[in-house]
């Protein structure tokens, strides 16, 4: 036990270990221990973390090094010749609370979706600052989890190329096959989200757009009102257009508790039934519902067919310009996700019927189109910007561009997307924008 | 003289004699069982004995023999212990490996967990022992004036102090009189 088991700033230090776990950012946490008498026994534990991160590595170590560290972290620990910290124990205690959470998630999901008993889950962690590859066993009745490689600061959500060359043969497997697997498991913010690529091939996501909504809403819906923040900003409807794989509502569904009412609208069907697979995977009282009351729509945006107003709009609609005209290439099953700019132009268009008072919407756009996006919002709307000016960083890997060298030169003269060691990269730039009175 | 650990325990949730049959199983699938050690609330975990018993199999390259009393039934086992995993103070730990812990209690959490190779029937009538230390109580409740260094006449002796862990000097055997042998 940390201070004092009675006095309030152990039950906001408990809180705060809550929230530690469930974003992998143990800053707020390390402060927190400041107020502590002993804290002075942290002092070696805040002076070597170079961030403020769960999963940090030593400065001077191989990226992977930690992942080596957790393998042997158990043992050490746990050998009675080791003298453990305060800070060791709790650093462990945290590990095994997020392997704990995460077994949990992979058991329910199961009763969900077909989810192999062997695997891996991409986990984003640290406010994206890096994803962990966990394996999974589920033999019997007894899971095991193990660390088989971490990704500082991943740029796109299935990226895992680039750390194959870097660990064990043993990593090097589970990571080909989880690359190569149609299952495709994401945990963010404790919502563990499934994809079977090989039978939703239509569905798009999650990308690391949608990563990166779904990680603004967190921080800004769940961080801020841990720290009391402006409660009333807090939304009860919120719709989703283009839901895809789920992956956003599960997270809003699951950490925010003022939400009554959720509305997803995407033209692909397998994307409906993709998103309320992982809404149950994500309800919190899985055995008895305890979803909020969910309207799922199969079909185009229509905002004349809504009907109502909602206290948050949700949207990574397509962002790149549409390829220039004659451009005869054969488009894949996710073109239509990806190409055009005419869904978030009727979106913002439309925003006086259907914000409610202090509403707003959350609106993903990229380096490719945010000027022409923006040059559309209306007036009476303030734009902001939750990533600043220079947005997020994000690799360009969309395969009907890659394959069309006139779209692709398009894109690169207009200066939306860079070319960096043979990879594309543009920068993704959400938008909130919100009604000025 | 070899000081020994003997760990206590009583078959509680299964069947009498199911313990020792359920990590004998195990050793026998697996090469080798976890067993978790469970203390009395007034025990601290001995840290510096478990540490020495490792330091000892790291030296020796061999696991570190031990005692199982099940104090329900006065039976005594032998056992080898090859790892030792402990919790952080005031706190348990899970089965390193639950696939090598019997199905009863391979979710459970305790302080410590042995790492035992072997466990063989044993009578104590083979043995010698005389008392050694209890690592686990406090130094001021340990009375020991008088007791180190006797001998332990019979297992139930033990249990003059109610901990679940002992340790014991265990002699050779005292050799029997002399006896002229014909040739």
């Amino acid at each position: 036990m940390i201070g004092d088991g009675n006095s309030p700033l152990h039950a906001q230090l408990v809180q705060t270990i809550e929230h530690a776990l469930m974003t992998g950012d143990i800053h707020p946490w390390e402060n927190k221990l400041k107020d502590f008498p002993g804290a002075d026994r942290f002092a070696p534990v805040l002076d070597s973390r170079t961030s403020g991160k769960l999963f940090t590595t030593r400065p001077e170590a191989n990226f992977n090094d930690w992942v080596g560290n957790i393998r042997v972290w158990s043992h050490r620990l746990q050998d009675p010749r080791t003298t453990l910290t305060r800070a060791d124990a709790i650093l462990q205690a945290l590990w095994e609370r997020f392997k704990s959470e995460l077994t949990d998630s992979l058991v329910r999901a199961r009763l969900q979706a077909p989810i192999p008993s062997e695997g891996s889950v991409l986990c984003y962690v640290g406010n994206l600052s890096k994803c962990l590859v966990v394996h999974y066993e589920l033999a019997g009745d007894v899971p095991r989890l193990q660390p088989v490689a971490i990704i500082d600061s991943p740029q796109s959500a299935f990226d895992i190329w680039t750390t194959i060359d870097h660990v064990d043969a043993a990593a090097r497997n589970i990571l080909k096959n989880s690359v190569q697997s149609g299952h495709k498991l994401v945990l963010h913010r404790g919502v563990l989200t499934h994809v079977d690529k090989r039978n939703d091939s239509r569905v798009f996501g999650p990308t690391i757009d949608t990563l990166v909504l779904a990680e603004i809403l967190a921080q800004d819906l769940i961080d801020n009102a841990m720290v009391g923040d402006d409660r009333s900003r807090l939304p009860t409807g919120v719709l989703e257009i283009g839901c895809g794989s789920g992956l956003v509502m599960a997270g809003l569904v699951r950490n925010v508790g003022s939400i009554d009412e959720i509305s997803c609208i995407d033209i692909e069907v397998g994307a409906i039934a993709c998103t309320k697979k992982n809404l149950n995977i994500a309800s919190r009282n899985f055995a008895g519902g305890g979803l909020p009351k969910a309207n799922l729509i199969v079909g185009a945006f229509e905002p004349r067919f809504l009907n109502r107003t909602f206290d948050l709009i949700v949207c990574n609609p397509p962002y790149i310009p549409a390829p220039p005209t004659g451009s005869r290439e054969s488009r894949g099953v996710l073109f239509g996700a990806v190409s055009g700019t005419e869904l978030a132009e009727v979106i913002v268009a439309s925003l006086s019927g259907l914000l409610a008072a202090n509403a707003r919407l959350l609106l993903m756009t990229s380096s490719l189109s945010v000027d022409h996006i923006m040059s559309h919002i209306p007036a009476g709307y303030v734009v902001t910007r939750p990533l600043g000016e220079s947005g997020f960083e994000a690799l360009f890997d969309v395969d009907d561009v890659l394959k069309d060298a006139s779209w692709l030169e398009s894109l690169l003269q207009a200066g939306g997307l860079s070319q960096r060691g043979g990879a594309y990269y543009h920068r993704l730039h959400p938008l909130w924008v919100i009604p000025e009175s | 003289m070899t000081a020994r650990i003997v760990l206590r325990f009583r078959d509680l949730v299964t069947s009498e004699g199911d313990t020792i049959n359920e990590h004998r199983s195990i050793i026998r699938s697996h090469g080798a069982a976890w067993w978790g050690w469970w203390m009395r609330p007034y025990e601290t975990l001995p840290r510096e004995l478990f540490g020495q018993v490792l330091d000892q199999i790291d030296a020796e390259h061999t696991p570190s023999d031990a005692y199982l009393l099940n104090t329900g039934a006065n039976k005594l086992y032998s056992c080898t212990i090859a790892d030792i995993r402990v919790a952080a103070e005031g706190s348990t730990i899970a089965s390193p490996e639950p696939a090598k812990t019997p199905l009863y209690y391979h979710q459970s959490r305790y302080p410590a967990w042995f790492h035992l190779t072997t466990i063989t029937d044993l009578a104590f009538e083979d043995l010698v022992w005389y008392y050694h230390s209890i690592p686990t109580l406090p130094s001021d409740r340990a009375s020991l004036a008088g007791f180190v260094g006797t001998r332990v006449k019979d297992v139930r002796d033990l249990r003059t102090y109610d901990t679940t862990l002992w340790v014991i000097d265990e002699h050779n055997r005292e050799p029997g009189p002399q006896q002229l042998v014909r040739p």
